[in-house]
C-alpha cells in the first residue's frame, strides 16, 4: 500500500505509519523503494517506530539519501551527542538608539 | 504628530539581517503613532531586497494598526500585486498552488505564501515551491538535497514548536547581484523563548533572556527529546552548519525579543530592547547558487 510519497519531510508523516500498523498483528515492511528523500526529522521518527515495534517492523529498499539519513540517526541514538561550540557573543540593548547604532555596524 | 511613515528604498542587505535596521525603525515609528490609521509612503522607493520585503509584509498583515500604502510607482504597484503583498497567497489544494505558481517559473521570485500548519500537505507544498526555486535559480543538481534538507527541517520546526496557526514562505533569486537564493520562512507562533517556557525546559539556563533561548535552540537543545536520549534538536543546528560552513551562505533568525545572525564573519545573538518584540519567528537563508565542489551534505547532518 502506497502510504506517503517520494519526498518525505515532516515528522507528522510518521503518525500515518503508526496509525496504519496500530492494530496489525503480523510483520510490517516499510518499503522505501520509490522514496528519493527523507528528512533527518522523519528518519528519527522511523527509527523510533522500529524501536517501539522491535520484531514487527522491517525496513526495506533503503538506498541513497534514505539509507544515509537512517544511518546517521541510528548512530546518533547510540552515541553521546558532541556539540561544536560556536564562538558567539550575546549583545543586549535597552533602547532603539543603541540598537540602531549596533545595526549600523552590519 | 503626523501619521505618515516614509518607507526607505532598502534595495540591499549587505550582511544578512542588515535590512532589519530599517525594519525596526519602521515598526518603532508606526507603533509610536497615536492614530489607528498609519500611512506608509512609498514615494522614495524603486526596489526592495527580499529580506526587507518579507518582514514588511508580515508586519503589515499582522499589525493592529490600519496601514494604508500610498504613492507606489506603477512598477512597485504591479510587483506588489504579483507577490500578493496585501493579502498573501493562500491555498487549499496542492493542485491550486501548483497552477498559481507555474507562471512564476519565468520570474526570479515566488509570491508571499501562507500555509496552514495543521494541513497534511506541507511536504507537497515544499516540493512544489522548491521546484520553482530551482528553475528560477538555474542552479545545478547539487543544490537539490541541501535545499530539501534545510526547507524540510526548518518548516518541520515551525509545525513542531511554534504553536502557531500559519507558516509563511517567500523567495527571490538574485542571480546577477548576489548569485544567491534568498529564502524567508516564518511563523506566527509563540517564539523560541515561548516554546522553552511552555515546555518548562532549560529555564534555569535561559533565565528570562530571549537571546539565551535563541542560542540554546541554535545549539540544538530541544524541548522534545525522548527521556533516554538526545534524539531531537538537530534541525536548526545542522541546517545552519550546512548553510554557513558547507555552502558558504548566511543565516539569520529573529524570534520574539531576540535575533541571531551567523555568517562567515561570525555568530552573534542580540537581545532587543523591551519595547521591541517580533511576533513569532522569522528565518532568512542566503544560499549561494554555486555549491562548493567538495560539499557533502551528510557531513553536516551528523550533529
Amino acid at each position: 500500500m502506497e502510504l506517503i510519497g517520494s519526498d518525505i519531510r515532516s515528522r507528522q508523516n510518521a503518525d500515518r505509519i503508526r496509525n496504519s500498523i496500530a492494530n496489525y498483528d503480523g510483520v510490517v515492511e516499510l518499503d522505501f523503494n520509490s522514496v528519493e528523500f527523507i528528512s533527518r526529522s522523519f528518519a528519527d521518527e522511523v527509527y523510533t517506530i522500529v524501536n517501539e515495534n522491535r520484531d514487527n517492523v522491517k525496513l526495506k529498499n533503503m538506498k541513497g539519501i534514505v539509507d544515509s539519513m537512517m544511518s546517521v540517526v541510528a548512530d546518533s541514538r547510540t552515541h553521546k551527542r558532541v556539540r561544536k561550540t560556536e564562538n558567539s557573543f550575546i549583545f543586549e540593548f535597552s533602547d532603539i538608539e543603541s540598537l540602531s547604532a549596533y545595526l549600523a555596524t552590519f | 504628530m503626523s501619521n505618515v511613515v516614509f518607507i526607505p528604498n532598502v534595495d540591499r542587505d549587505e550582511r544578512i539581517g542588515s535590512a532589519f535596521n530599517h525594519m525596526f525603525s519602521i515598526i518603532y515609528r508606526t507603533e509610536e503613532i497615536d492614530d489607528d490609521t498609519v500611512i506608509w509612503d512609498f514615494s522614495n522607493t524603486t526596489f526592495f531586497h527580499p529580506f526587507f520585503l518579507a518582514p514588511l509584509i508580515l508586519y503589515k498583515n499582522r499589525s493592529q494598526k490600519n496601514i494604508i500604502t500610498v504613492k507606489k510607482s506603477v512598477n512597485i504597484d504591479n510587483y506588489f500585486r504579483l507577490i500578493y503583498f496585501d493579502d498573501m497567497l493562500c491555498f487549499d489544494e496542492l493542485a491550486d498552488l501548483e497552477n498559481r505558481l507555474n507562471p512564476y517559473k519565468r520570474k526570479t521570485y515566488i509570491p508571499f505564501c501562507r500555509f496552514d500548519l495543521c494541513e497534511s500537505n506541507i511536504d507537497g507544498m515544499q516540493t512544489i515551491i522548491q521546484d520553482i526555486i530551482e528553475v528560477q535559480s538555474n542552479a545545478g543538481r547539487e543544490i537539490k538535497t541541501p535545499l530539501s534538507y534545510m526547507l524540510g527541517e526548518l518548516i518541520c520546526n515551525i509545525s513542531q514548536h511554534s504553536d502557531g496557526k500559519y507558516g509563511y514562505i517567500f523567495s527571490q533569486c538574485l542571480s546577477h547581484k548576489e548569485k544567491c537564493i534568498n529564502i524567508c520562512i516564518a511563523d506566527d507562533g509563540i517564539s523560541v523563548f515561548g516554546s522553552y517556557v511552555k515546555a518548562r525546559r532549560y529555564l534555569d539556563i535561559i533565565n528570562s533572556n530571549e537571546a539565551e533561548a535563541l542560542r540554546l535552540a541554535n545549539e540544538g537543545y530541544s524541548t522534545k527529546d525522548l527521556p533516554e536520549t538526545e534524539n531531537r534538536g538537530f534541525g536548526i543546528s545542522t541546517s545552519k552548519r550546512m548553510l554557513v560552513e558547507g555552502l558558504k551562505g548566511d543565516f539569520f533568525m529573529l524570534s520574539g525579543g531576540a535575533f541571531h545572525r551567523h555568517d562567515i564573519n561570525g555568530s552573534d545573538y542580540v537581545k532587543l530592547p523591551e519595547m521591541m518584540n517580533w511576533m513569532g519567528t522569522i528565518v532568512l537563508l542566503r544560499i549561494p547558487i554555486d555549491v562548493p565542489q567538495n560539499f557533502n551534505y551528510i557531513e553536516y547532518v551528523i550533529r
